[in-house]
């Protein structure tokens, strides 16, 4: 299965790397093709091809507990654009799949993972609950794909 | 209804950054337009001091992730000048290149992704996709071309890392570069096809004459180098800009408000690069600029969308120009030596002229920084044209004219993000 991870995020920004924690982490273990994502959310489409199965993951600032892992199955229905994901470009993640999908060019399937992130002002470190759950989020992917 | 009518808009959203607008209108007057930026101040300048001259290409691209590539350019040009370095013509073309990416990726972005939806009633992109999926899959193709002349020769799409002052870190070879000629040949097939959508659109009747600033070369479209001049005669090199402009503070924002020094307002960017250079545009250009119904002026701000598309056209003619006769620069760079001196230099942003001067010590350090971003020098005429437009169409009803309000500021494709180096609308009326 043409597995394809797309961490997005900003590595100045503590919590918002999160999503490219997790493709690093992925590419770094498990040899998975992974791509770090850090521009706005209406070039996503532009990683896959028809045929892939794809996961994004993306930090959230929804005002749960740190770390705390949502996921959404963009395949099955429209993903939540009101849950809080960190753009500094507009439009974000949500939108941007969204707006594949009125293009008709969605993958094969296509999960969203976002992580709830408690520090995001430039210069911040990743806090170790989201840490945690980039692991966790790791783990979710390999478990699903195999 | 009551005497006040107060338009406000929080946060303006399709621009890059964070800012407010209010409007204020008594018994049929335009009172105040207020265009708040609360985006922090971000003392770029402060930060530039002490660091090596080497250093600012990469500091001042982070003042920006639409363009910094405008930064690098204009930060190498104002240390090179400095220093008395020049690269010579191999590393001049490759700089073209690059900016010409920059050029399509952000002017596309802006005209179809931001701006188009205003034209046609959507509240974005994603709205509009569902009615228009051919011009939208068309535009992001296009903007994606853009993007790929910035990675190839910079690096990396954002803020690339390939520029350094004396040239580039490394010169792509021809054949790195080639797989973009033919990428770029179809993109010009659908700069044509999005410019030809754009002047479709219903544009309303707004003429402005704010004084017109921008470079002017002697032989080319304006981009990386040649003379500031203006719309009332102003001509000086580059270097003279602190001399006829002033930047001042205005309480209510953190960006500062530029004007020609005696109190005009000034407007830079695509109108005043198109109507102070039309005669530099190739033949084949001012053709297509024709067909969409521009003349060899335009001074009305909603018609900026199409000479976003114009030039668009122009930066991919332009690169394929460059890239056909490419040879690597060798080597890739020159050795720039420091001298206690003073450098500046302007180029063209896809938003208009970037005035950057640094003052270099001897020991090859940043003394002074000045940088003077286009949306800065821009606020004064955004101002302007929403008191103009305002005090014209009083008659319309309060979410259109909020809208359209949006619209107006949007027509100068604004970034605020650079300017606190913007956007909120209040408009208060009785």
């Amino acid at each position: 299965m043409p597995l394809l991870v797309i961490g997005v995020g900003n590595d100045f920004r503590g919590d918002d790397a999160a999503g490219l924690l997790a493709a690093r982490r992925l590419r770094a273990c498990c040899g998975v093709r992974a791509v770090e994502h850090t521009k706005d959310g209406l070039s996503l489409m532009e990683h896959w091809r028809p045929m892939d199965h794809v996961v994004v993951v993306d930090a959230l600032c929804s005002g749960h507990a740190p770390g705390t892992v949502f996921r959404f199955d963009a395949t099955e229905g429209p993903v939540p654009g009101d849950v809080g994901w960190i753009s500094s470009h507009s439009p974000g993640v949500a939108e941007g799949i969204e707006t594949a999908r009125v293009l008709g060019r969605l993958p094969a399937s296509l999960t969203v993972y976002g992580i709830e992130a408690e520090h995001i002002d430039p210069g911040d470190r990743v806090t170790p609950a989201v840490a945690a759950a980039v692991e966790e989020v790791a783990l979710a992917i390999l478990d699903e794909t195999a | 209804m009551s005497k006040v009518r107060t338009i406000t808009v929080n946060a303006l959203a399709r621009v890059e950054g964070e800012g407010g607008l209010k409007v204020r209108v008594r018994a049929g007057k335009v009172q105040e337009v207020r265009l708040d930026i609360y985006e922090p101040p971000r003392f770029f300048e402060a930060f530039l001091k002490g660091r090596a001259l080497g250093e600012a290409p990469d500091l001042t691209a982070r003042i920006c992730g639409i363009c910094p590539v405008a930064y690098q350019m204009s930060s190498v040009h104002a240390m090179e000048a400095a220093c008395g370095a020049d690269p010579g013509p191999r590393v001049r073309a490759l700089r073209r290149l690059l900016y010409c990416g920059e050029w399509i990726e952000s002017h596309v972005l802006h005209a179809a992704m931001l701006h188009a939806p205003d034209f046609l009633g959507y509240e974005s992109a994603l709205h509009m996709a569902k009615d228009h999926p051919e011009a939208v899959t068309l535009s992001l193709r296009l903007k994606k071309a853009g993007n790929e002349i910035v990675t190839a020769v910079g690096g990396r799409e954002i803020h690339p890392v390939n520029v350094r002052v004396g040239g580039f870190w490394r010169a792509p070879s021809p054949s790195e570069l080639a797989p973009l000629v033919p990428k770029l040949e179809t993109a010009r097939g659908e700069a044509v096809a999005l410019l030809k959508w754009a002047s479709g659109f219903t544009f309303p009747d707004l003429d402005l004459h704010h004084e017109l600033v921008s470079l002017r070369h002697p032989s080319e479209y304006p981009l990386n180098e040649g003379r500031i001049v203006s719309s009332e005669g102003l001509d000086i090199a580059a270097s003279e800009w602190e001399q006829h402009f002033e930047e001042e503070h205005v309480r209510r924002s953190n960006a500062l408000h530029a004007r020609r020094k005696g109190g005009g307002i000034i407007q830079t960017g695509p109108l005043a690069r198109y109507t102070l250079n039309y005669d530099r545009l190739p033949a084949a250009i001012q053709a297509a600029a024709k067909e969409a119904g521009l003349g060899r002026e335009c001074r009305n701000p909603f018609k900026s969308i199409l000479v976003r598309c114009v030039e668009t056209l122009w930066a991919i003619d332009e690169a394929l120009s460059i890239l056909r006769a490419y040879e690597p620069p060798e080597p890739s760079f020159v050795e720039v030596v420091p001298r206690e001196a003073v450098g500046a230099a302007a180029t063209e942003a896809p938003r208009g002229l970037l005035f950057h001067r640094y003052r270099i010590g001897g020991d090859g350090l940043i003394k002074e920084a000045r940088i003077v971003p286009p949306t800065a020098q821009n606020l004064r005429a955004i101002e302007a044209d929403l008191r103009g437009f305002v005090q014209n169409h009083l008659d319309i009803a309060e979410d259109r004219l909020t809208l359209l309000c949006e619209q107006v500021v949007r027509n100068h494709d604004p970034c605020i993000s650079c300017a606190t180096h913007f956007l909120k609308l209040k408009i208060d009326r009785d």
